[in-house]
């Protein structure tokens, strides 16, 4: 278990403003940490709990709208949320489009700026926890064995043993045995929290294993 | 006191009046030709009645006999310039009936001077005395008529005809509305004057010369067409004028437009700053144990932040401030510094490297600080668009001071792509432009500027590609 710090990334090329925005989310208890530049940011190793990211759009060098996308193609799930001096359509269009969580004009006010953080952590951790627990029954998909994937994937359309054993051509006995195997790995009671578990998993029923 | 005398001076007198009158015309305009032609046509004018008076008072045939002589050559030269005036008026007249009324009366001259006699009478008979019905003597002269002087006679012809011909291939175009006041002139000329001297050299009718009197309205008609021409002329380069102030303020406005962008941008920044920090404080500071040391740096933050917006409208005002009568004379240096300091944030947002080289102790140029901050602005906007638009790698600009030929000169100089040839000097014509959203006003009322200073705006590409902008202004010595 390893503890999980949220974090705000300020990232403005402006110190002025760098350190205000770093002030006020500090009155709230909110950690932060600052970058100066894109590439300040692109430098500091990846943070791999809560947080967002608070992002300059009009820098030198790499701007705002270059970072999204970079972050966007490496697959970075932070959430960015926008700052701008002055209300620029195009680019905020542009920066909404490919998945900014929000867009907020300087000077901003401290309410419009909280609300937007929190709303981005929030956001952050669900898609977090989402990804655990995807990750968790991934695991346990992993240690099934390929047999006992192939019961698995008839399970959960709903097939009786009987019909398993048919399927497969082994006998009911064996595949009984699978099953309680595949049960007890997944860590699931019944066939409708093995269904469910899938689900999460991206796996529906009807799906074949790629092997 | 006689009346043919009162008549035939105040005739005289009026055609040099309106000769005067396009004299002063064609001062004002050298390069319309139909001015000096009008002016040959109305002084040959005022000559006529002249002779016409001696002609009438001359009882001896010898003198009369040399004074048609001159009569026939300034009624020559009168109706040659009427045709070539009006065809420079009217040019829908066929220009080869102006070339054969003109042969016709060099050989109608060539007669009158060379063979016995003038063109009029070969030789002169006698002179008779006649009486007007007013009861004044004056003199005609009968005698052999010259076999030549059918030349003249079909100009008399001719003349209307020519008139008329080019004033109906003019009807579509609006030349004749305007003009018709000449070719009627002309015709009623020709209808009065012609027969007349027909006759009185045919013996058939017997009255004093009077051409002149018909002259004078065809003259009077050329003087009052070209006169109103000048004024409506006039007129239009006064509407130009206001035209032109017009757009020079719309650019200026324009370019305002972009200056408040910039500055909008500029202020935003610390005022972002200062909300956030104040904000910020007021959090601590509701705090149960506030931390006095963290209020402090955010207070001296909002101080210089504060500063720092102070700073940016100071540089904005002295750059903008009015010309008074002390900034006539400008230190180019600080001109400039001011300008790229407004600028530095702007450019280095993109990327982009101003430098300034300056010569030492450069003249002091002529000129309004105001003005030459405008075209220094204008010309690196410009110039940072275009390292933009072109995505070049190297991106800077380069202001370079120095002293040239009794002035100072400025140059503006990018790492762009530079101008195209076809381009460069069409450049500064009002609406060409390389830009995609660009009226293509900008230089066109940078050069004005500049020339009204009494300098040069001029345009080269550099060797290494990028475009090279020159201001030339010349040194004050005040």
């Amino acid at each position: 278990m390893h503890t999980v710090t949220e974090t705000v990334f300020i990232i403005d090329d402006d110190h002025s403003v760098r350190s205000s925005l770093s002030r006020l989310l500090r009155s709230e208890g909110i950690r932060n940490e600052c970058f100066e530049s894109a590439q300040a940011y692109e430098d500091r190793e990846l943070h791999n709990g809560v947080g967002c990211i608070l992002l300059d759009i009009n820098m030198p060098g790499i701007s705002g709208i270059e970072l999204q996308a970079r972050l966007l193609e490496r697959g970075h799930d932070l959430p960015v949320v926008f700052l701008t001096g002055y209300g620029d359509v195009s680019s905020s269009v542009t920066a909404l489009k490919r998945g900014a969580l929000d867009y907020l004009t300087k000077p901003v006010d401290e309410a419009d700026l909280l609300r937007a953080v929190r709303h981005a952590l929030e956001f952050h951790r669900l898609v977090l926890a989402k990804t655990r627990v995807r990750d968790a029954i991934q695991a346990r998909i992993d240690a099934l064995t390929p047999r006992e994937r192939e019961v698995m994937l008839l399970l959960i359309t709903g097939m009786p043993n009987k019909l398993v054993a048919d399927r497969l051509q082994i006998a009911i006995k064996t595949a009984k045995v699978h099953r309680a195997h595949v049960m007890q790995k997944m860590a699931v009671r019944s066939v409708a929290e093995l269904v469910h578990a899938c689900h999460l998993a991206g796996i529906e029923p009807g799906a074949e294993f790629d092997r | 006191m006689s009346l043919l005398v009162t008549i035939w001076s105040m005739i005289a007198a009026a055609c040099g009046m309106l000769g005067l009158t396009q004299a002063f015309l064609w001062w004002h305009n050298r390069k319309r030709m139909e001015y000096p032609i009008s002016m040959v046509m109305a002084f040959s004018a005022m000559a006529i009645p002249l002779l016409e008076m001696n002609v009438a008072f001359s009882a001896d045939a010898a003198h009369h006999g040399q004074l048609m002589l001159w009569m026939n050559l300034t009624v020559a030269t009168v109706l040659v310039s009427i045709v070539w005036a009006l065809r420079m008026i009217l040019p829908t007249a066929r220009r080869w009936a102006a070339a054969l009324i003109t042969a016709l009366w060099i050989v109608g001259i060539c007669v009158n001077f060379l063979l016995p006699g003038n063109l009029t009478f070969s030789e002169i008979l006698a002179v008779e005395p006649h009486m007007t019905r007013w009861g004044e003597q004056y003199f005609i002269a009968t005698g052999t008529i010259n076999p030549w002087k059918w030349t003249a006679d079909l100009t008399v012809l001719l003349i209307p005809l020519y008139a008329i011909d080019g004033a109906w291939r003019a009807r579509k175009i609006n030349h004749f509305r305007q003009n018709r006041a000449i070719v009627w002139g002309i015709v009623l000329f020709v209808l009065i004057s012609g027969p007349q001297a027909i006759l009185l050299d045919m013996g058939l009718h017997q009255t004093p010369y009077a051409i002149s009197l018909a002259f004078f309205f065809v003259i009077l008609s050329f003087t009052w067409v070209l006169a109103q021409e000048a004024v409506r002329a006039g007129k239009l380069d006064e509407q130009i004028a206001r035209t032109r102030r017009e757009t020079e303020r719309v650019i200026r406005l324009n370019m305002m437009g972009e200056v408040a962008a910039t500055l909008a941008h500029e202020i935003n920044q610390p005022l972002s700053a200062i909300l956030g920090n104040a904000q910020a404080a007021e959090k601590f500071l509701a705090r149960q144990d506030p931390d006095l040391d963290e209020i402090r740096e955010i207070l001296a933050d909002i101080v210089r932040d504060d500063k720092r917006a102070r700073d940016i409208i100071t540089n904005l005002r002295r750059m903008l401030r009015e010309d008074s009568s002390e900034d006539q004379m400008a230190d180019l240096e600080s001109v400039t510094h001011e300008v790229l300091d407004f600028m530095e944030h702007q450019l280095a947002q993109n990327d982009i490297s101003a430098q300034l080289h300056a010569e030492k102790n450069l003249p002091p140029v002529c000129g309004g600080r105001v003005a030459i901050q405008q075209v220094l602005l204008n010309l690196i906007l410009n110039a940072e668009h275009a390292i933009i638009e072109a995505d070049a790698a190297q991106r800077v600009i380069e202001v370079r001071l120095s002293e040239k030929e009794g002035g100072s000169e400025i140059q503006v100089c990018d790492s762009g792509p530079g101008i195209a040839e076809e381009v460069r000097e069409k450049l500064f014509e009002p609406f060409v432009t390389t830009k995609k959203r660009s009226l293509g006003m900008g230089l066109t009322v940078c050069r004005q500027i500049i020339e009204n200073q009494g300098g040069r705006l001029t345009l080269k590409n550099q060797q290494s590609g990028g475009a090279c902008f020159q201001v030339w202004l010349p040194a004050c010595t005040l």
